[in-house]
């Protein structure tokens, strides 16, 4: 017989399949909404045992219908971690391209007028100081001229990669300031996250929002994301999202670094350098672009006692793109002291690659034409250094490379034969000066004993685009790996969080029957009701 | 001296060949495991089995080589600068740069591949769940030698 608790099972059913219907409605309406994850209504059946005198005593209990127990996201944790940390391969590799890109743009002169022509150029140039022009002012001056170009170019590819490294440094400043501004966001998302928690709100929309700033955090650093729970003070039990980076280093008591711990945060900073106060008091501090994680606040930006992180230093393993940015700004390869970090090369080790082929050129032409084979003092007219700083310091560099003044003026003049009052058409140190361009250099690194480059010195500078080029196709290969497999770990998410409509058309009609079917129930109950209370008996 | 630098610079080369193959092989495992052929996974790992056994014996060659030059224990970075001229020092330079570039290669393509196989292991794991075997279940069977070896 039916009874009022029968019609309680189908309206339940109703109403659960109309908030089914209506969570499908907002899946398909947010089929394009970024960071939109999917969401399921979950059910379980209903039972309730009452007591006392009015407790059912018979073997069968149909149950008391359906239960709507909330709205969850449809998430895959493991396809996160997963895609996260392909990302951070992704940001890392990309600004790895990003810096060596830039470098390309400043000392890639194949096919075109660069720093290889004008060597070429200057060659060019002795060649036509031959026996009949040696001495002329006219050929003097062409040589002066290509010569002048050359310190030019030299002092321009400098002064770009100069300006390439400002650049780079301030974006690097903006980066870390995006990445802190991410932190920022997370740290108040967790704060409202736990709130709702607490009145029972499943706030689905923010915690949508922080998964996508923790994606875009995982670019920028390699991170560790854990979902753990916290009592609050009224002892109710909330979750507690806790973002750690690993720590490298080695030994019994290193600990990862917290990022984020619930509504708590911590700041990344890096060391930009600081000139010394007067007399030196305090001391300068030395720019190393250094990352360091900060003491772990709370959301007023009040620091936790005991909660310090510090400083990363061991720089083995990809932390993203920060980590590559810092490497394009300290990269010093083969011209580091310390061999760990000898691998990376970024700007100043081009600045430096640059430096030292302005010197050994500038020196081997000032030899030539201050000194004879066997190392003695030319005593001939005109001797001197042909190649001086510009702004007076004592070490020849690519950005301060110039003729000098006495070549200038004309006080000194390329010394074409080494013998004092021998004919104006000897020209015996021509040919040492042609020399200089078809003989091998030896270009050291900072360790002991150890070879960069033996070669000519055009030679030196297109070994200079080989590494470039070798650095650039290592970092584009495991780019495309890592996007590759980031993008296909994508898509797996995708089809376990995004919208499918084929999957919400199926639900829809599923819970339209399963609606049509609870109202065709509570009708036939009617009907039962119906008979029994004006057709029994009658 | 210089003969056996040569042969350590020939090594080198080699390793650098055996590693770039090794890291196409990590793309083919991606490239099958995404396309669900096992066939060509299985072919992918044989491979990956023989490159692995010619690099462990290459690095055996190494290590005696570097014992029988007086330099053993010396890590490939501090070899160049125990070089008996500047050329072999150079040469010996660019082929350690090769080999530690192709090594960062095949590093990000194995763990790109592991990953993939992973996911796709899951999913399994996952499918065989949705319809009642336990994956923990058969397990137990592979250890207990009731299935046949997959690569016999």
């Amino acid at each position: 017989m039916a009874g009022f608790g029968d019609y309680v099972i189908s309206y339940s059913g109703m109403l659960a399949s109309q908030m089914a219907l209506n969570i499908t409605g907002q899946n398909i309406s947010n089929i394009n909404s970024p960071g939109y994850t999917r969401r399921t209504l979950d059910v379980s059946t209903f039972v309730y045992n009452s007591s006392g005198i009015y407790r059912s005593t018979g073997p069968a209990a149909a149950g008391a219908g359906v239960m709507m127990n909330g709205i969850s996201q449809l998430r895959d944790p493991y396809l996160d971690i997963r895609f996260r940390n392909q990302m951070t391969g992704v940001g890392a590799t990309d600004a790895m391209l990003a810096g060596y890109e830039e470098i390309n743009q400043i000392i890639n002169d194949v096919g075109k007028d660069g720093l290889t022509a004008q060597f070429h150029d200057l060659l060019d140039k002795f060649g036509k100081l031959d026996a009949n022009n040696v001495g002329t002012a006219e050929f003097d001056n062409l040589v002066k001229n290509s010569a002048q170009s050359l310190c030019q170019i030299l002092n321009q590819l400098s002064s770009r990669l100069q300006s390439s490294h400002e650049g780079y440094e301030k974006k690097y400043k903006e980066e870390i300031a995006n990445v802190n501004s991410i932190i920022e966001n997370i740290q108040k998302l967790n704060d409202q996250i736990k709130k709702s928690d607490i009145t029972g709100d499943s706030s689905l929309e923010l915690r949508d929002k922080r998964n996508v700033l923790i994606d875009e955090l995982s670019q920028y650093i390699n991170i560790d994301v854990k979902y753990t729970s916290e009592r609050t003070d009224t002892g109710i039990e909330v979750e507690k999202l806790v973002i750690t980076v690993p720590n490298k280093a080695q030994g019994e008591e290193v600990q990862d670094f917290t990022l984020i711990d619930g509504s708590n945060g911590a700041r990344i900073s890096a060391e930009f350098g600081a000139e010394a106060g007067p007399g030196g008091d305090p001391p300068a501090v030395e720019k190393t672009y250094a990352l360091s994680i900060g003491t772990l606040m709370d959301i007023k930006g009040n620091p936790i006692q005991g909660r310090e992180n510090g400083p990363i230093t061991v720089d083995t393993g990809i932390y993203g793109s920060l980590q590559s940015m810092r490497g394009t700004l300290t990269g010093l390869g083969e011209y580091s002291e310390d061999p760990e970090t000898s691998g990376s090369r970024g700007i100043p080790y081009y600045q430096r690659s640059l430096d030292e082929l302005a010197r050994t050129f500038a020196d081997a032409m000032n030899a030539v034409n201050t000194q004879d084979p066997q190392g003695n003092a030319l005593t001939v007219n005109g001797a001197g250094n042909l190649f001086a700083t510009k702004d007076g310091s004592a070490q020849i560099t690519a950005s301060n490379i110039s003729i000098s003044n006495a070549w200038r003026n004309g006080d000194v003049h390329i010394v074409s034969s080494i013998h004092q009052g021998s004919g104006t058409t000897a020209n015996d140190n021509i040919s040492r000066f042609q020399d200089i361009f078809n003989k091998d250099f030896t270009f050291g690194g900072a360790a002991e004993g150890s070879v960069i480059y033996k070669g000519k010195l055009e030679g030196f500078y297109a070994n200079m685009q080989g590494v470039l080029g070798m650095d650039y196709q290592m970092a584009s290969k495991m780019f495309e790996t890592y996007a590759s497999s980031a993008d296909e770990i994508n898509n797996s998410r995708d089809a376990v969080y995004g919208v499918n409509l084929n999957e919400e058309g199926i639900n829809m009609m599923q819970y339209q029957k399963a609606f049509a079917a609870s109202c065709r129930m509570m009708t036939t109950l009617d009907s039962l009701m119906d008979q029994v209370i004006n057709r029994m008996g009658v | 001296m210089r003969e056996d630098f040569s042969k350590f610079i020939s090594i080198i080369n080699e390793f650098t060949s055996v590693i770039e193959k090794l890291a196409e092989t990590q793309k083919d495992i991606i490239s099958a495991a995404s396309s669900d052929d096992i066939e060509k996974l299985a072919d992918c790992m044989k491979k990956e089995q023989v490159y692995s056994m010619t690099i462990r014996s290459m690095e055996q060659k190494r290590i005696q080589l570097q014992k029988e030059m007086g330099f053993e224990n010396f890590k490939l970075s501090e070899m160049p600068s125990k070089a008996p001229d500047v050329e072999t020092q150079i040469e010996l330079k660019n082929a350690a740069d090769r080999l530690k570039a192709q090594y960062k290669i095949m590093k990000t393509a194995s763990s790109a591949a592991r990953f993939r196989l992973e996911c796709g292991l899951r999913k399994v794991e996952q499918l065989m769940g949705k319809v009642g075997i336990d994956p923990a279940q058969t397990e137990m069977n592979l250890i207990d030698g009731m299935h046949t070896d997959f690569h016999a």
